[in-house]
């Protein structure tokens, strides 16, 4: 069963990510800001971490790098998911070593579609 | 340039040094050979050595008396035939005053006999016949160093010198040449004279090579010719072949002169050119008539002497011509001036020189029985000597006395120099240095190009005394002006245009549509960078050569200062540029900011909103009522939050375009404060902070819009509820502050959380730079609008907004109101 971690400091959000995609047999985790999201990551290291770029403690962007950055967790596909929605903004998380990119608001349809993809589970 | 200028001062100096000594040792020869004259029988009149009479001299002598005329021949005395003027005086010299003498005449063609009695050469005849023709020689020769020293740089001002010299000398041995008859040599001069002219002619106005070459091979030609011809015609006695090739070049050299001066005049298009030749002409013809006298006079006597180059007086006019119109002798301070000074030293010169040659030969006469000629060396020497120091002098003395505001202008100009030199702002410089120039000189109208960058072209920088509409057009670089300007490097006037070159029509023609009389240029580093454009002068007299050289030492000087002007000016527009620059990009990049901020907190709500309304309307069969619910209650939370931020951002929007208008009524604003506490209670405890208030037990009155006092409070308490981490405590608190020197009421919030970095503070209250970019860990999910209006609003009620904090100490937002004066201050 594929490991989602939803980092995202407002609980609305990571709710809403986790009702989107309960129906599809994940195993979800959350967590409320950088710090955490990294923490959880390494102790459970999931398949896939739905990054929010403004969030207390480490912004997504660092918690992408330190990721990318540890042999441990460097697997792990990161799809940013921001409120940021500029072609600029997708650059960047490009650039930070992020393997996705979701703008909010989202459809739920779509967010299942992108996670199933990038789990290289045929739809 | 300098050393040429040295190199070629220093030949004119010693060509005019060595002129002038010969002219004086000749004069002292003269004057001394001549003593022996004083008290000596003579015949009663003077011949010339080949026994032409002269009868310029006294009227009362008996040789006029007896009716003896000019030009007529001596061919014997007494029966002895006369073989030369110097045999004649030696046998009179043996006779006996009052002896009467019978001499054989001839008289034009006719031969007579005539009685004359011999006379005594006394003091007074010795005044006449010496020093007076030395002091008209004198003059001639002054005349020519005026003109030499006041254009230099002309070949025809050396023509002209030479002349002058050439004509002085004759007469200076005028006396000589009809008593000892040694010196002779002078007799040719007019040859050099009548050269002289020749290449003026040939220079005037522009050089004519082809016309050059021809004359002087017509001139060889014709000398050859007409020499054989006059050895033909005149069979007076002593007529020797120099005396007659020099008659004859004299002769085609005047003619040639007159041709060509007439030539160009009618070649020329050029007004100013015209009227200078036309002067020059006249004085030609003045010339001419002059030695066509002469020549009348020789043919119809078959007979002529060129003693009689007396006649070369008439060239005088043509001099005169020549300096006015070349010299802009108009300006008669300058002409007096240099006149009185010259009359001045000659005069002084002259009476030392003749007064120390008498005394000096006196007394070595006395010790020594000769050594006259160590006299007149001597005195030379001194008098040489003297004449430079003695003509500085005299020069200061006549300005500071005479012509002081020629003096004063010079003094106005040289300090303004110095002021100009340490303007930079480009303008006042232009400005300063026209109008010094103009008042100082007074000149009609005048103005200032200035080359621009980046431009081929001389643009009007200046102006000054010109109409709106006359102003000058700029000038192209590639205008021939241009170009000479830069090369010649000292001003032009437009009374020299002669020396313009090939262009000269063309730039005369410009500087007289333009109403300039003189161009001063500004050279930088070899470049032409500006000219100085000036009018006629308001007396209308010309510029003078000291004008154009003051004038040149003040451009130069200027030049500097105006390369350093444009330089600063350069650098200002150049900084100002970057500044512009770099705040339209901070303003762009603040825009741009402010907009993916809205950008994103609007799309914060909307995700929740939009995500929410999604999965209901999937799930809205399958999932249980709590959640449905609960999803819904999220929808219309986020919904609200979302108007909020639109309503914070159209406030906002009003404030800064100054169209929020308030409702300002007495409100009390501890009561307000409690309400906004009060409605806040429910989110701190759903974050189990504790939220006091530190409020006073009374009411105290503000003058303010009540709704807009709550939106402050409740933004600052819900910031800090947001803010401040689960379990924190908020304390409201109200207290009297003072508000720039006025009581005011402090209201205020405090937090105990992390608190915000001081370099942060102040960008907090500004609605662009915050949010995504501050420090602060808890700020993120601001709208970044809140605080904003938060002082907006404080402002526009007077007051201010606030925050003060210690990293880790919490932070404490505030906003200060002013309190009626009447109401007084809480402390």
């Amino acid at each position: 069963m594929p490991r989602i971690l939803i980092a995202d400091d407002a609980e609305n959000i990571r709710e809403l990510v986790r009702v989107s995609l309960e129906d599809e047999g994940y195993e979800i985790f959350e967590a409320s800001d950088g710090n955490d999201a990294l923490e959880k990551a390494r102790k459970l290291k999931p398949d896939m971490v739905i990054l929010d770029v403004m969030m207390p403690g480490k912004t997504g962007y660092v918690v992408c790098e330190e990721l990318k950055a540890d042999p441990a967790t460097k697997h792990i596909f990161v799809l940013f998911m921001t409120a940021r929605g500029s072609p600029l903004a997708q650059a960047t998380a490009n650039q930070r070593g992020g393997d996705g990119f979701m703008a909010k608001p989202f459809e739920p349809a779509q967010l299942r579609d992108k996670v199933k993809k990038a789990l290289g589970i045929a739809g | 340039m300098a050393v040429k200028n040295q190199s070629s001062n220093l030949f004119r100096n010693l060509v005019v040094t060595a002129l002038g000594l010969l002219y004086l040792l000749i004069s002292a020869y003269c004057m001394v050979t001549s003593r022996d004259w004083i008290n000596r029988p003579f015949p009663g009149f003077l011949v010339l050595r080949n026994n032409y009479v002269s009868t310029f001299f006294r009227g009362d002598w008996p040789g006029n008396r007896a009716g003896l005329r000019n030009l007529d021949i001596i061919l014997s005395a007494n029966g002895r035939p006369v073989k030369d003027g110097h045999d004649l005086y030696h046998y009179i010299s043996t006779l006996a005053p009052g002896t009467q003498v019978v001499y054989d005449v001839q008289s034009g063609k006719e031969r007579v006999s005539m009685t004359i009695p011999v006379k005594t050469f006394t003091l007074s005849d010795w005044v006449f016949v010496f020093p007076l023709a030395m002091f008209v020689g004198l003059y001639g020769f002054l005349s020519g160093l005026i003109i030499l020293f006041i254009k230099p740089k002309n070949a025809f001002s050396w023509y002209l010198f030479i002349a002058f010299a050439s004509v002085g000398l004759l007469f200076a041995t005028n006396g000589e040449r009809v008593t000892s008859h040694h010196i002779f040599f002078p007799i040719y001069v007019p040859c050099l004279a009548a050269a002289s002219f020749l290449l003026f002619a040939l220079n005037f106005p522009a050089k004519a090579r082809r016309a050059r070459a021809i004359s002087i091979a017509v001139l060889c030609a014709l000398v050859a010719v007409l020499s054989l011809y006059t050895r033909a015609y005149f069979t007076g006695a002593n007529f020797s072949p120099l005396d007659r090739v020099s008659l004859v070049f004299t002769l085609i050299s005047f003619f040639f002169s007159v041709y060509f001066q007439v030539r160009s005049y009618v070649r020329s298009a050029d007004p100013v050119i015209r009227q200078k030749i036309k002067l020059v002409i006249i004085g030609f013809v003045a010339a001419f008539l002059g030695f066509s006298y002469i020549f009348i006079f020789a043919i119809m006597q078959r007979k002529m002497n060129l003693y009689y180059t007396i006649y070369h007086l008439a060239p005088i006019p043509l001099f005169m011509g020549y300096a006015i119109v070349k010299h802009g002798l108009f300006d008669l301070d300058i002409f007096i001036r240099r006149t009185a000074s010259y009359v001045m030293v000659s005069g002084i010169v002259i009476l030392a020189f003749f007064g120390l040659t008498m005394l000096l030969s006196l007394v070595l006469q006395n010790f020594t029985g000769q050594s006259s000629q160590i006299a007149a060396v001597v005195s030379t020497l001194l008098v040489v000597m003297m004449f430079r120091p003695l003509r500085t002098r005299i020069d200061r003395t006549l300005d500071k006395k005479f012509f002081r505001e020629r003096y004063e202008y010079t003094a106005t100009i040289r300090k303004a120099s110095g002021i100009l030199a340490g303007l930079i702002d480009l303008d006042q410089l232009l400005n300063q240095l026209l109008n010094t120039v103009m008042d100082a000189i007074k000149i009609e109208r005048g103005l200032i190009f200035l080359k621009e960058k980046d431009r081929e072209e001389f643009c009007p920088a200046v102006t000054s005394g010109y109409a709106a509409d006359k102003s000058p057009a700029a000038i192209d670089a590639r205008h021939p002006l241009i170009t000479l300007l830069e090369s010649a490097g000292r001003p032009l006037q437009i009374s020299d245009s002669e020396e313009f070159g090939d262009n000269r029509e063309l730039i005369a023609r410009m500087m007289q549509g333009s109403g300039i009389t003189l161009l001063v240029p500004a050279i930088y580093e070899r470049r032409l960078i500006g000219i100085l454009a000036l009018g006629e002068k308001k007396s209308g007299a010309w510029y003078s050569k000291e004008d154009q050289e003051l004038l040149q030492t003040l451009m130069i000087q200027t030049a500097v200062s105006i390369e350093n002007a444009r330089k600063v000016q350069e650098l200002k527009k150049m900084v100002e540029l970057e500044i512009s620059f770099r705040e339209l990009q901070k303003l762009d990049k603040m825009k741009d900011d402010f907009l993916s901020m809205v950008s994103h907190d609007l799309r914060t709500p909307m995700t929740s909103i939009k995500g929410y309304a999604s999965i209901l309307s999937e799930k809205i069969g399958r999932l249980d009522q709590d959640r449905q619910l609960r999803y819904l209650g999220i929808i219309i939370k986020e919904s609200e939050r979302l108007t909020r931020l639109i309503n914070d951002l159209l406030d906002l929007q009003r404030f800064e375009a100054g169209r929020m208008v308030l409702n300002l009524q007495p409100v009390d604003i501890v009561q307000l404060a409690r309400e906004s506490l009060e409605s806040f209670q429910g989110a701190a405890l759903a974050r189990k902070q504790v939220l006091e208030a530190d409020l006073p037990e009374r009411q105290i009155m503000v003058n303010a819009d009540a709704d807009r006092v709550s939106q402050v409070v409740a933004n600052l308490l819900s910031n800090a509820t947001k803010f401040t981490p689960e379990s924190g405590k908020i304390v409201l608190s109200i207290a009297g502050a003072m508000l720039d020197g006025k009581p005011g009421m402090m209201v205020s919030v405090k937090d105990s959380g992390p608190g915000i970095p001081e370099e942060a503070q102040s960008r907090l209250f500004s609605k662009f730079q915050q949010v995504e970019k501050g420090g602060a860990k808890s700020e993120q999910k601001g709208s970044g609008l809140g605080l904003a209006l938060v002082r907006e609003i404080a402002e526009h009620h007077g007051g201010k907004a606030g925050v003060e904090s210690e990293p880790g100490q919490g932070a404490r937002f505030y906003f200060i109101l002013p309190v009626p004066t009447k109401e007084g201050a809480n402390a």
